[in-house]
């Protein structure tokens, strides 16, 4: 580094002159420099992302701008950061210095790690000073006051869609006390809401808040208003003129039949208020995607009798009378392994109240049925002595079940905790205090382990129902104090830092603005265009002098003639039941809806509202929600980005692989860590092969950089048989021609690191790369061990 | 020791011309009688200076002269209380090959039972044409070679009356291999390093490295880069490297294969003179092509070839009983002139290799003198001649 010297400052030499002499071990792993410069590179980048001149308008306006620079200078400072790690390990590969002690491996394995984590962790650095420059300009009032309000009503999340009981108010149309204390509010809120539309319309804030969307429109040509990229490009660049009244020009021509028909609900202002009532499609009115779900009505009362048509008493006395059993008989008879294999087979059914249910259900080898109702029921069914069973039972699963790598049995982990039912109070009521904590590691471990975005979709909303309505009250009582607020606080950092930036999770805006009491969601997948949209309400409306308790419903988006999305739902609902009922539904519910729909809407409003949605997506009634989102998301992507690292920390222990930026990050740096150390130790040729393959077979064939991505095993096995194989050739070859005559303890290390590398791909067998970036630390170790022993390679003479 | 320091002072105080070469010597004294860092750093830095100002012809300065009395004041002083160091055996074994063999089969060579010993502070010659082992023998002792059959034994370097492991022998042997490997980083560095490596650090790592910097006089030259600098200093960078530490046996491959005269002097010379070393008792292996530069400093010669040890024995002693003189020479005359010149003299062979002309006589016949002198009479203009009755050039030339 001669010709840099004029940047090393002189107390920096000192240090290493210091290293050069004693520690000459530490000194060529030069990571002295690397944390000088690192560091610095750090508060530079940071500051950058700090400073960096966003405006508001980049925050909010475009769904990508933000994203966009992050994306683009995330791929920049990696690229940089690669380099800069080639040319410290160009660096390093200048003096090659054999272990003289056995910890030298160690401590250098350490430092080169530290040193591949202060280099890759500079690439975050820009993106934590983005972040909290974004934090700081969203952290305005009135955004933070509409997150909260946000997250007060995000009970629904994307993936949550089992119906419960709990989301509703029923009234009784005879208790017209209650009736008349219930809806006025509804129908000042609606007001209220229909005033902020129509003052919305009337100073053309749509138009003017669509500006940017259609100007990116022309980019995509979602207007299809230029036939190629030549004339977008023209227009991008400002060659026709001053865009911005091109745009309002643009912008009013698509938006101007969407004000006509505003302009025809105006009209009839007065109506509206008079008589509360959802018109169907056909009349294009503002809040036709509100009123779609009444269509729905009927949800409840089918669920209800398809569950009844099951008859669970029937099949649960049949059930006992057949193997003259009781509970307790049941799990006395079981063994150890019969549970594990229950609890295995319970990964299909995702939070239920499980292994005994499942037990009998297995049984009676109907595996397709409502799961809630059931769990209930049978709960319900129970004796005493089979819910004193029942919680042996629970209590032995839980506390003793091993929390390894199988996802599943997480998953059924956590559902059993969190369970809201006096269940779980009880059993945690029956612990000793060191249980209690056991159960608590537990159920960390559990969450921390999620890899499915269904998994902590639901994590996340049954803890802050939970959480909200007071569900745990009682169970906190038996938990560390704060315990339950970190592991809430920790799945939603989980949630929102992972899944966010694909799924973006809108409000309807006249919910946000208004503050009523209907909670509409919306999940748009803007990847793939495939938007979903859920409306939910918590509460009543009354309808046509009836009281309609509407529940949950989910249709999408792109389906406005709804049968794919409405055949969807009966499916989904009927695979629970048998066949018959499955085709009485499709014979019945459906067909009636269809008809219905078909008298309903025509294909030319099914265009126009398609095209309203998605052409103009933005000038739709999203314009505003999706300002509000980029708010929100951006503070939480601050907000889980911040803090992820110190949940993470919290839940399962400091973990500094996984803090090296994420999981891909920390896979390569896990090779990149081997290829340094052994190249320190043996040759160029084993370390190149070693990172190749681990960089090879993780990233490319199994996409390990996929946060919480189930691995192919069957993929991941052939390979690693494969590497496998070379690899013990490569031994043998070693055994047999490098080491032939030499004393039998030479072959024996040979032999070793056949035997390494098979512990290697065996840490590697498990589910998720967060347990396999834990597992790299006694991979690591073993390596160390082996890099250290490959010395006597070197100082062996050699056959030829 | 006195004698030494006689020679010293008297060589400092006569001619100054001969300042590097005694500045060498007067190093070796105090790296062999001293163990007192502070002169020994103090000695680096005055022979260092003295070095400097000669070179600037300020010869004749105060300085000069200052520094020249610092250096002997100081030289006198180890002398009044020297080290007592036991005096090395010569016959003491470093490397012992017994029934060594090595077959290569893709170049159908073979190294054939050989059966050696090296001493320390012997500097041990092993001469031969190409590819007939030197290298393959060296390798062998050094432990980058596995033999087919054979043992290769360190006598001096057991622990618990057994030989040490190769890792651990490795520690006590230093070899510089013929291609000698690029330094990365700064050459001070390297050495540094490689001092550290062997256990010695701080100030004392610092002072080796400086003094065997000035030892070898490359102390101007330690800024450079690695491809800044000739062949010979690179092999001398390589030696000092080698040295700093203070191995039990350095092995040498054909190091002066790429040296100009000049620089071969200076390398042959330095090994001589350290291997006298008694409080650092080093044995040396050099392998080379040039017969007469190593017969020049070796105590111990072995020809090889075609895989068979064909002479092992004392430079001096090949063919100690001969009656015949063998001279080397080569001239401006025409080889017919010639023949038609020595014929009539006593000649018992004369023979052309290349440009040499080789002539052999009884010494009972005829002298040395009166052959020069005929050729001398006969208007014969020498361009080289070399007395090769003992060398065992004799060996590559058929004679």
């Amino acid at each position: 580094m001669t010709y840099l010297n004029f940047l090393i400052p002189p107390f920096l030499n000192r240090i290493d002159d210091y290293l050069k002499l004693q520690a000459p071990h530490i000194w060529r792993t030069r990571i002295h420099f690397v944390l000088f410069y690192g560091l610095i590179a750090w508060g530079v980048l940071f500051s950058i992302g700090l400073f960096y001149p966003l405006s508001m308008y980049d925050i909010s306006r475009t769904p990508y701008a933000v994203e966009e620079i992050k994306r683009v200078s995330f791929l920049f400072l990696l690229v940089c950061g690669f380099f800069s790690i080639v040319y410290w390990w160009q660096q390093v590969a200048k003096f090659r210095i054999l272990a003289a002690r056995w910890y030298h491996a160690f401590w250098e394995c350490i430092l080169f790690f530290i040193g591949i984590l202060v280099l890759w962790q500079s690439v975050n650095a820009f993106q934590y000073g983005l972040n909290t420059n974004i934090a700081y300009r969203v952290g305005n009032k009135i955004t933070l006051e509409d997150r909260e309000r946000l997250y007060a009503h995000n009970f629904y999340l994307p993936g949550y869609i089992a119906f419960n009981t709990n989301d509703l108010t029923r009234l009784s149309p005879d208790d017209t006390t209650a009736i008349d204390s219930f809806f006025p509010l509804f129908f000042l809120e609606a007001e209220k809401l229909m005033q902020v539309y129509h003052n919305r319309i009337m100073r053309n804030d749509v138009v003017q808040d669509s500006q940017f969307l259609v100007r990116s429109g022309f980019l995509s040509d979602k207007l299809q208003e230029y036939d190629n990229d030549k004339y977008r490009y023209y227009y991008h660049s400002g060659c026709y003129g001053e865009w911005q009244d091109s745009i309002n020009r643009k912008a009013q021509k698509y938006v101007k039949p969407h004000l006509a028909l505003v302009e025809k609900w105006d009209a009839k202002n007065d109506e509206f208020i008079n008589k509360w009532e959802f018109t169907p499609f056909s009349s294009y009115d503002y809040f036709t995607l509100d009123s779609v779900y009444q269509l729905f009505t009927n949800y409840d009362k089918y669920q209800v009798d398809s569950v009844k048509n099951v008859s669970i008493n029937t099949l649960v006395d049949r059930f006992r009378k057949e193997h003259n059993l009781d509970m307790p008989n049941i799990l006395s008879s079981i063994r150890r392994r019969d549970i594990v294999a229950v609890l295995d087979t319970c990964s299909n059914v995702f939070f239920n109240h499980q292994g005994l249910t499942y037990l009998d259900l297995l049984k009676s080898e109907n595996k397709n049925f409502e799961k809630v109702f059931w769990q209930n029921q049978i709960v319900n069914h129970f004796t005493q002595k089979d819910l004193e069973a029942y919680r042996k039972y629970l209590t032995e699963i839980m506390l003793s079940m091993p929390v390894s790598n199988r996802n599943d049995i997480q998953k059924m982990e956590v559902g059993l905790y969190f369970r809201r039912d006096s269940l779980t109070t009880n059993f945690l009521s029956q612990l000793t205090q060191k249980d209690r904590r056991i159960y608590e590691g537990r159920m960390a471990f559990a969450i921390n382990n999620l890899y499915k975005k269904e998994d902590a979709a639901t994590i996340v909303g049954n803890l802050k129902w939970n959480k909200q309505t007071g569900k745990y009250s009682e169970i906190e009582k038996y938990l560390t104090k704060g315990f339950f607020d970190k592991v809430v606080y920790y799945a939603d950092s989980i949630y929102f830092a992972k899944y966010k930036r694909s799924f973006s999770f809108d409000k309807l805006y006249n919910v946000i603005d208004n503050n009523i009491g209907f909670v509409y969601n919306a999940l748009e997948d803007w990847q793939t265009n495939k938007d979903t949209f859920y409306i939910v309400t918590g509460k009543c409306k009354y309808v046509k002098r009836d009281y309609v308790c509407t529940t949950l419903k989910k249709m999408r988006r792109d389906s406005i003639p709804i049968d794919t999305v409405f055949r969807w739902e009966i499916e989904k609902i009927a695979q629970y039941n048998d066949l018959s009922i499955k085709n009485e539904l499709f014979d019945t519910e459906f067909n009636n809806y269809k008809k219905y729909r078909d008298t309903q809407i025509s294909e030319q409003d099914s265009i126009f509202l398609d095209r309203i949605y998605t052409r103009c997506g933005y000038l739709r009634d999203s314009s505003e929600h999706s300002r509000l989102f980029f708010h929100v998301n951006a503070y939480y992507l601050y907000l889980a980005d911040i803090t992820i690292n110190k949940s993470r920390a919290f839940l399962s222990g400091w973990n500094p692989l996984y803090l090296s930026t994420n999981n891909k990050l920390a896979i390569m740096a896990l090779s990149l860590l081997m290829f340094f150390t052994t190249l320190a130790h043996s040759n160029l040729f084993t370390a190149i092969f070693i990172a190749f393959f681990i960089n090879f077979v993780n990233n490319t064939l199994f996409n390990f950089g996929q946060n919480f991505q189930e691995i192919d095993k069957s993929k991941q096995s052939l390979w690693l048989f494969g590497l496998l194989a070379i690899l013990a050739l490569i031994t043998a070859w070693n055994v047999l021609f490098r080491t032939f005559k030499l004393p039998i303890v030479y072959q024996l290390i040979n032999i070793q690191l056949f035997i390494w590398f098979g512990i290697f791909i065996w840490l590697f067998d498990s589910q998720t790369i967060e347990q396999q970036s834990n597992y790299g630390y006694f991979v690591l170790i073993f390596w160390c061990l082996m890099v250290w022993r490959f010395r006597y390679y070197l100082s062996l003479p050699s056959k030829t | 020791m006195t004698d030494k320091l006689q020679s010293i002072k008297q060589l400092l105080e006569s001619d100054s011309a001969l300042l590097e070469m005694t500045l060498k010597e007067a190093l070796d004294f105090v790296e062999e009688y001293n163990n007192d860092s502070d002169i020994k750093k103090r000695v680096v830095e005055v022979s260092w200076q003295l070095r400097q100002l000669k070179k600037q012809g300020r010869t004749r300065e105060n300085a000069f002269n200052a520094y020249h009395e610092e250096m002997l004041s100081m030289l006198t002083t180890i002398a009044a209380s020297p080290l007592s160091i036991v005096p090395i055996s010569k016959s003491e074994s470093i490397v012992v090959l017994k029934n060594i063999g090595k077959s290569y089969q893709s170049h159908n060579f073979t190294l054939q039972q050989v059966n050696l010993n090296f001493s320390l502070g012997h500097i041990t010659g092993i001469v031969g044409a190409n590819a007939n082992g030197k290298s393959t023998l060296i390798k062998i002792m050094v432990g980058e070679l596995l033999p087919n059959v054979g043992e290769v034994i360190f006598p001096s370097l057991t622990h618990n009356n057994k030989q040490l492991p190769w890792l651990e022998l490795k520690k006590h042997i230093a070899y510089i291999p013929q291609d000698l490997p690029e330094w990365h980083g700064s050459l001070r560095d390297n050495l540094h390093i490689e001092t550290t490596l062997h256990n010695i650090s701080g100030k004392e790592n610092i002072l080796r490295v400086d003094f065997i910097l000035e030892r070898l006089g490359l102390t101007e030259y330690v800024d450079r880069r690695w491809h800044e600098l000739s062949g010979g200093y690179k092999l001398r960078f390589s030696l000092a490297k080698a040295l700093v530490w203070k191995p039990r046996f350095l092995v040498l491959d054909e190091p002066l294969a790429n040296l100009d005269m000049a620089s071969q002097m200076i390398v042959l010379q330095d090994l001589k003179d350290l291997v006298k070393s008694e409080r650092f008792p080093l044995g040396i292996v050099i392998t080379s092509q040039h017969i007469h530069e190593i017969e020049q400093i070796a105590d111990q010669l072995i020809v090889l070839e075609q895989g068979q040890i064909v002479y092992n024995g004392k430079p001096k002693a090949f063919k100690a009983d001969t009656e015949n003189y063998i001279f080397e020479f080569t001239c401006e005359a025409e080889w017919s002139e010639i023949v038609d010149i020595l014929r009539g003299s006593p000649l018992q062979s004369i023979q052309r290799q290349g440009r040499y002309i080789i002539v052999q006589f009884s010494k009972n016949e005829y002298s040395t003198t009166e052959f020069l002198t005929l050729l001398m009479k006969n208007g014969v203009h020498l361009t080289y001649f070399r007395d090769i009755t003992h060398s065992v050039k004799q060996l590559f030339l058929n004679i």
